[in-house]
């Protein structure tokens, strides 16, 4: 083709239609948020462009199950027959943002009760109806009714209809994959979710009282009791810990500032659980219009103990008003949320500190998780952070009181109970760090106080024993070593303790290692690398085995050192004593070990018994 | 060959997660990609962040993310953190839990056995040298790998050969690394950092340039600060050897500037010390060896601060001093090392100025 000819895209409307009306949304139910969100954009356009002293708005909602049809009315402002077609009828135009657009300088109030936008809200009614009937009469004076009806296809029908009262009325026969709107608490509890804050009193059947609320609890006149009330209704959640109420933000540009409008609330729950029950998470209304739940990203990221309502005109709905865009503003309204929610619980931190404590208590593993990666989230609550210790829950300085300093702490769930013992043999409570976060906490503490001794305990337990003198205890050494148990004498705390089974840190992995390895299960040059680490770690079979530990301090065993009963009878108690090490020591023995062990124990007590 | 598609398993999970609204297993991939984000900048943040997920994965028994998180774990021990010794314990254990029947699907596998191969190539190449190719070899015959592993293998027999010093097989396998990693910059430009020192190690000035070039057009597109800081580093030390003192200082200033909000590595040091060597300056050689050596210490690696002894002495045979103190440490540091006699030969060398 030698010339350029210019040429009109083609459009297959009822395909388009089909697009835009079942990809667009992802959820039937939002069809009714769009034409609730019509009727009442018809409302707020009635009370601006002619009576707003008398007008009274209403919107209705009734059921027929028997014909499949719901029907929307509201007394809004009626459309005339150059509306219909110039708005209703035109695909991405909208009145409602024309006229937006025309209030926004001399009357922004009034501009900003306006929700409608893309033009593309009234095709959703297609989304749960295979026919759409409106009728209509405009408020404009000597106005006919008229009826406006579709099928979904290229064609409509638009004549004069019947209808004395100025407003809409629209009539949906509902898909039958739409048939669940026919259930009355279903609709009501629709109509909760996406239009509760719209001020237009929509009802529903024969209801005297409108099921929406109207106005956000933030805005009634008594907030302090709205605001739970709403919370328990919503969120299906007992008293929470702290409520903090949300008001416009400046922010600074660096060479201006800036005011995000923003209302709603945030609160903190009385409890979370690290990975099953984190938050962070908003319910996002746009002028009163409901748009998404769980929105996960406009608080900060170490708020995952806060949830809470926002409204903010400044955030921006993708076409089909389920989503918003993480665009610029939605980095300011971000900002401004970190702002007010840093700031607050700075506040609550100063002047409420039965709260604040309440607050980290209740979150602690959330907070400490994030705490560690925020160097000024950490700075709040690092004093406040509690941590299960063999006293149970404290918080780091009422840990270091009974420490003087040092902060002592076990990494493994399985088997740290020695380690505890003797930490509290010596007046000191141990720290369970088994939650990731917890060593890196206590690390960073360490460094932002200084002077703080960090000692882990895992495999490490000989730290708190004392070295004595082995001699006077020969006998008892030598009768563990002709056994070929690996021995040591030691002083230490608790006293009533006699023995302990101390095995070097990792010592599963290395026998099971060793396993491996001995029974030739690695491939040859995966074998060669691990035997060379297990080489490096030069840990022998004997070191796997543990070192029985006997406590200089004891009076049983130091009663034996220097006193020792009969033979059989010495037996019976050192092998009593060995075996109850080993079982106590919580780990490495196979079910076979153990039951090998209360076999031995067993026979040694035998033994006891003339034979 | 055989491809494991790790990313589209990874992405195909993800996608799982998203469609069915399961918000834990959402954050494998959020938390993830914010932990990659963080890793030159902040990777003590990475590595918070993976051991988080890490604790999330295994609440929730997946297996195969439990070692997809612990493989970068260790990645960011050894490449991000230069922590040896943390890499090599959890490089063992990861290729431990591997081999269990759990993980025979896993396209992680491939990864973990790879990355101990490079701990022990960080810790003491020349100690490790045969079970590293035995490995290596392995791998490509019997492991079912992901595209960047089977890079990775051709990089590594690059990098055995650069350690050794056999320059020509270094760039033909560095050639052969770089047809394997097709059009990945990140790859790309480790590869134009080995023809660097290949060039440089062969004084060929004009050929040194050339990588440079195209070496930093490769990790700037990748937005890798680290990569940058050196390849400019490299031109300074180029500029020096082609006698323009201007040009030269000119990518010290910017290959310092580039490098300082980092974590330094070891390498970055490695090549501001030639370039003081080359115009004779031998106090700020000592001065960035000094950093240098605080780097390998606390990386823990024998291998490293062996090197960086072996440098010492080549200063302290310049300026003529010291050299007997350094030559006693430089020996005491290899002996630590599994076949100190290679180290101790190439010390021999430079106390008679032959290196």
């Amino acid at each position: 083709m030698s010339e350029t000819s210019r040429q009109q895209f083609q459009i297959h409307l009822p395909g388009l239609l089909k697009v835009l009306a079942e990809n667009l949304y992802s959820n039937k139910k939002v069809a009714i948020r769009e034409l609730l969100q019509n009727a009442h954009d018809s409302c707020v356009r009635r009370l601006v462009e002619s009576e707003p002293e008398r007008f009274k708005s209403r919107v209705e909602v009734t059921l027929d199950a028997t014909r499949r049809v719901l029907t929307i009315s509201d007394n809004g402002s009626g459309l005339t027959a150059d509306e219909v077609r110039d708005y209703l009828s035109t695909i991405g135009r909208s009145y409602t943002r024309e006229l937006g657009e025309k209030l926004a300088f001399f009357s922004p109030d009034d501009a900003a009760r306006l929700i409608g936008q893309f033009g593309l809200g009234f095709l959703s009614a297609f989304l749960i109806a295979s026919e759409v009937t409106l009728t209509t009469r405009s408020m404009q004076p000597n106005a006919p009714a008229l009826r406006w009806h579709s099928d979904g296809d290229v064609h409509y029908d638009l004549a004069s209809g019947e209808r004395k009262e100025v407003g809409t009325t629209v009539e949906l026969k509902l898909k039958p994959a739409a048939a669940f709107l026919l259930n009355e608490d279903v609709l009501i509890e629709t109509i909760e979710q996406y239009a509760d804050f719209l001020p237009v009193p929509i009802y529903v059947g024969r209801g005297s009282r409108p099921v929406n609320l109207m106005t956000p609890p933030w805005e009634t006149p008594e907030p302090e009791a709205q605001i739970p009330e709403y919370i328990q209704r919503v969120y299906k959640t007992s008293e929470p810990l702290c409520i903090i109420p949300l008001h416009d933000q400046e922010i600074d540009l660096g060479h201006d500032t800036m005011l995000v409008p923003l209302k709603g609330f945030l609160f903190v729950p009385q409890t979370s659980v690290v990975s099953v029950r984190e938050y962070g998470d908003l319910l996002v209304y746009i002028r009163h219009m409901f748009i998404c739940g769980n929105q996960r990203d406009l608080l900060p990221p170490w708020a995952r103990f806060v949830r809470g309502v926002i409204d903010c005109a400044f955030l921006q709905p993708t076409a089909s008003r389920e989503e918003i865009h993480q665009d610029e503003n939605f980095n300011f309204a971000r900002q401004a949320l970190e702002i007010q929610l840093s700031g607050a619980l700075r506040r609550i931190a100063e002047d409420d500190p039965v709260t604040w404590k309440k607050i980290v208590r209740g979150h602690s593993d959330v907070i400490t998780g994030w705490a560690v990666q925020d160097n000024e989230f950490f700075d709040q609550v690092a004093d406040l952070v509690v941590f299960r210790t063999s006293r149970g829950l404290l918080n780091l300085p009422e840990y270091l009181e009974t420490t003087h300093g040092a902060i002592y702490y076990v990494t493994r769930e399985m088997g740290s109970l020695q380690e505890q013992l003797l930490g509290e043999g010596r007046g000191m409570p141990v720290i369970e760090a088994v939650w990731f976060a917890v060593t890196p906490f206590l690390q960073k503490y360490a460094d932002w106080k200084k002077d703080i001794q960090l000692v882990q305990l895992d495999g490490e337990a000989t730290q708190l024993l004392r070295p004595v003198p082995e001699r006077p205890f020969a006998n008892l050494l030598k009768y563990f070593q002709k056994q070929g148990v690996k021995v040591k004498v030691a002083a230490f705390k608790p006293e009533e303790v006699p023995a302990l089974m101390i095995y070097p840190k990792d010592a599963e992995f290395f026998r099971d290692t060793k396993d491996a390895l001995e029974k030739d299960e690695l491939p040859g040059p995966l074998a060669g690398l691990v035997d060379a680490y297990m080489t490096r770690a030069s840990l022998s079979d004997a070191d796997l085995k543990g070192t029985l530990y006997l406590n200089a301090s004891n009076t049983l065993i130091t009663r034996l050192a220097e006193d020792p009963p009969p033979a059989a009878t010495l037996d019976a108690l050192l092998t009593t004593l060995y075996q109850v090490a080993r079982l106590f020591a919580g780990r490495m023995l196979t079910p076979a070990e153990v039951a090998t062990s209360f076999q031995t124990l067993g026979s040694a007590l035998n033994g006891l018994w003339p034979q | 060959m055989i491809f494991a598609d790790l990313w589209g398993w990874f992405d195909e999970h993800q996608r799982t997660a998203y469609a069915t609204g399961d918000l834990d297993r959402q954050q494998f991939s959020e938390l993830f990609s914010q932990a990659w984000s963080h890793f030159e900048t902040n990777p003590a943040q990475s590595l918070v962040l993976l051991q988080q997920v890490r604790a999330l994965s295994e609440r929730l028994g997946e297996t195969c993310w439990t070692l997809f998180f612990d493989y970068w774990i260790c990645e960011g021990y050894l490449f991000y953190m230069n922590r040896c010794q943390p890499a090599l314990e959890l490089a063992v254990r990861n290729a431990m839990e591997a081999r269990k029947p759990i993980h025979q699907d896993c396209p992680v596998r491939a990864r973990v056995y790879r990355v101990l191969v490079d701990v022990y190539a960080h810790c003491d190449p020349v100690g490790y040298a045969d079970q590293i190719t035995e490995m290596v070899n392995y791998m490509e015959a019997e492991v079912p790998l992901d595209q960047d592993t089977w890079r990775l293998l051709e990089e590594r027999r690059a990098r055995q050969a650069l350690v050794f010093e056999r320059w020509e097989e270094a760039y033909a396998a560095t050639l052969r690394y770089m047809e394997r990693s097709g059009n990945n910059d990140f790859r790309l430009a480790d590869a134009y950092m080995m023809l660097c020192e290949i060039a440089f190690q062969r004084r060929d000035f004009e050929a040194l340039w050339e990588a440079t070039l195209a070496g930093e057009m490769h990790t700037r597109r990748e937005n890798r600060k680290g990569g940058t800081a050196d390849f400019l580093a490299w031109k300074a030390v180029c500029q020096r050897g082609l006698g323009d003192p201007i040009q030269a200082s000119r990518f010290y200033r910017m290959a310092t500037a580039q490098a300082m909000p980092l974590k330094a590595k070891y390498s970055f040091y490695e090549i501001l010390t030639e370039f003081h060597l080359a115009g004779g300056e031998y106090d700020l050689a000592l001065q960035v060896l000094d950093r240098a050596l605080s780097e390998a210490t606390e990386s823990e690696s024998p291998y490293l601060e062996t090197e960086c002894r072996l440098d010492r002495c080549r200063v302290a045979v310049q300026t003529g001093q010291g050299l007997a103190e350094e030559s006693d440490l430089a020996h005491t540091a290899a002996k630590r090392l599994l076949k100190p006699e290679y180290y101790l030969g190439r010390l021999e060398k430079v106390r008679e100025g032959r290196s």
